[in-house]
């Protein structure tokens, strides 16, 4: 599993700085939301 | 339509990053979880129960959510249908995420309440601090997709975040939540609904339109066929 790939799928750009910290949290979730579907579709 | 979902991250990472499909809190909670530890975070998983009522029996496998220590304890939850936006701190208070104020409460049983708010009844989920496995969802992950009482098969479900609103579809009722006001529609044909799954989710899912009677038939008996 690439995490790159996973960034690239919230919409993160490539070159972009990423620590473990509050700011990055948030912006991953704040990209989370906008771009992955909570769904149960398959049901 | 009968395809099972599984706990296995390799799976998931398929589903949501490859096939860009989306997923539930199982899902979505741990593939972030997984995420982040790649990036240096420490991350437990919580277990919670969804629409507890406060003093009712727990059943603490329902929803996995996630804390993340920094500074402080935080809770990070990607996974109930997209409400939350930022991390909260894991003690009670209340924060603006427009359209909805989400809070963490401590109630007088014990148990710990995240809370997201904007008109009516919130949506709620109870919890308590205690670190849990992937595998302590297995059964549940196992009951929730095939218990005919099963929220998740007895009402399709896509939600999303889109700036400050939410846009939520429950069977043919698709609901744009803002702050001042909400906005419905109801799907009167399968066009409608693929149309949005397409435009407002990203989700190509033509085979939907195979479950057509049976999203009517659930429709009528919540609403009345009127």
């Amino acid at each position: 599993m690439d995490l790159d790939l996973f960034l690239e799928r919230i919409g993160i750009p490539q070159g972009v700085s990423l620590g473990a910290n509050r700011t990055t949290l948030d912006q991953l979730m704040v990209a989370h939301t906008n771009a992955v579907t909570f769904e149960n579709l398959n049901q | 339509m009968g395809r099972r979902v599984t706990l296995s991250l390799e799976d998931i990472f398929k589903k949501v990053v490859e096939d860009h499909r989306g997923g539930w809190c199982f899902e979505l909670n741990s593939l972030f979880a997984w995420a982040l530890e790649q990036l240096g975070f420490e991350v437990q998983m919580l277990a919670g129960q969804v629409g507890r009522q406060e003093g009712a029996p727990v059943f603490l496998a329902n929803h996995m959510l996630l804390r993340v220590d920094l500074d402080e304890p935080l809770l990070v939850d990607v996974g109930f249908g997209c409400g939350l936006a930022r991390s909260i701190p894991l003690l009670p208070g209340t924060q603006m995420q427009p359209p909805y104020d989400v809070s963490v409460s401590e109630l007088s049983d014990g148990y710990l309440r995240y809370s997201e708010h904007v008109r009516g009844e919130p949506a709620t989920y109870d919890f308590t601090l205690e670190p849990v496995t992937t595998s302590y969802f297995d059964d549940a992950c196992e009951r929730l997709q095939t218990d005919p009482e099963s929220p998740f098969l007895r009402t399709l479900t896509a939600q999303r975040r889109e700036s400050h609103q939410h846009l939520v579809l429950r069977g043919l009722v698709w609901r744009v939540i803002g702050q001042e006001r909400t906005e419905e529609q109801v799907f009167a044909s399968q066009e409608q609904l693929l149309t949005c799954l397409n435009e407002a989710y990203g989700l190509d899912m033509p085979e939907i339109a195979d479950i057509w009677p049976d999203l009517l038939r659930r429709h009528e008996e919540l609403f009345g066929s009127g």
